[in-house]
């Protein structure tokens, strides 16, 4: 087999030292951080997260906290990335936890194997599964989904959102070479929802595996 | 009707297609390699796109997935531009890693036809694609 780059030195120490700043400020470790330093370099890593945060935060000035992550997660989803779309799925799930006291309907341990599906099915699975409540958060989807695909051009401020928020994520989904395979009970959600454990033990409690 | 086979392969001048089917193990990927080495290596490098079609594989097991990279990065310098298609993500995930690790910039992997002939006409690589699709300009199709 083909060997992946091996990673420098100073690459990987500086990932190490990023990934551990990020856990102490976020909560989370973002375990693709060494590859996404070998593939853009230190310097676009941190213009690169900058973009990201203004996508994100101007989504969700628009969707909200929850239907962003989602939005989010099924970017990364459609690249088959096992990790950021556990992530932020789950992220997006305690914000709604947290906002509603409600569950949403697709559990983060279940996006693996909805993976396998081919897009007509997993939308078919999601119209379905998503009901009134989580109706915008549905369309969201679909609307990303379109763009993403090129079923759609990009006529509003939300559609420019979504497209630069789709090419963030095709960006670090590249480092889905190692992460291949994913138990989806160990990924952390991917924002800084991750520092509130006690809400995570509550949400955990609530999907039965208190 | 007899089950089709576990994959297709053919091409002209410009363009080679091939279309992978159902459960792939190392002993179908390695047919599918020599049946591709037969495709692809003459010709002059740089010389002709691969379109793959991977809508209907359903699995393709580790050593499956170590034939098919070692394959690519040696037809790499062979081939123009290549398109994958995958109308799932699980297998867009497994096209994205076979371009990852065989270093090739100028794959690109999509859900469906629409913006593949716009990839192949283009120049940029695929994450510097994507670099000016975060910017806010768009002009080598979405993935």
């Amino acid at each position: 087999m083909t060997e992946a780059k091996r990673l420098s030195v100073l690459t990987r120490l500086g990932a190490r030292a990023m990934r551990t700043m990020t856990r102490v400020a976020m909560g989370y470790d973002p375990v693709f951080l060494d590859r996404l330093l070998d593939l853009l370099g230190p310097r676009e890593v941190g213009a690169w997260g900058r973009e990201v945060n203004d996508t994100v935060a101007a989504l969700e000035t628009h969707c909200g906290a929850a239907t962003t992550q989602h939005v989010i997660a099924f970017s990364a989803f459609f690249n088959g990335c096992p990790f950021c779309s556990v992530g932020h799925t789950y992220a997006g799930n305690l914000e709604l936890f947290r906002a509603t006291g409600r569950l949403f309907p697709i559990d983060e341990r279940d996006v693996l194997k909805l993976q396998r599906l081919d897009d007509d099915q997993l939308l078919r699975t999601l119209a379905t599964k998503l009901g009134a409540d989580d109706q915008e958060t549905f369309e969201r989807i679909v609307q990303m989904y379109e763009l993403k695909t090129n079923l759609r051009t990009a006529r509003t401020e939300v559609d420019d959102l979504m497209l630069r928020a789709v090419a963030a994520w095709d960006i670090i989904t590249e480092c889905t070479i190692v992460l291949e395979d994913v138990d989806p009970a160990t990924v952390d959600p991917l924002t800084e929802i991750a520092k509130d454990k006690t809400l995570q033990d509550r949400y955990q409690q609530a999907r039965g595996r208190g | 009707m007899p089950d089709a086979p576990p994959f297709d392969i053919r091409g002209d001048a410009f363009r080679v297609t091939a279309t992978w089917r159902g459960i792939w193990d190392e002993s179908v990927a390695l047919d599918y390699a020599a049946a591709a080495r037969d495709q692809l290596t003459s010709g002059g490098p740089g010389a002709r796109h691969l379109v793959v079609y991977a809508n209907d594989l359903h699995h393709c097991d580790i050593l499956a997935r170590g034939v098919l990279t070692d394959l690519h990065h040696e037809l790499r310098p062979r081939l123009r531009r290549t398109v994958f298609i995958a109308s799932s993500a699980r297998m867009r995930g497994l096209c994205l890693w076979i371009a990852r690790v065989s270093d090739d910039e100028n794959a690109k992997v999509f859900a469906n036809d629409r913006g593949v002939e716009l990839w192949l006409a283009g120049e940029a690589g695929r994450i510097d694609d994507a670099r000016r699709r975060m910017s806010g300009s768009r002009d080598e199709g979405e993935s």
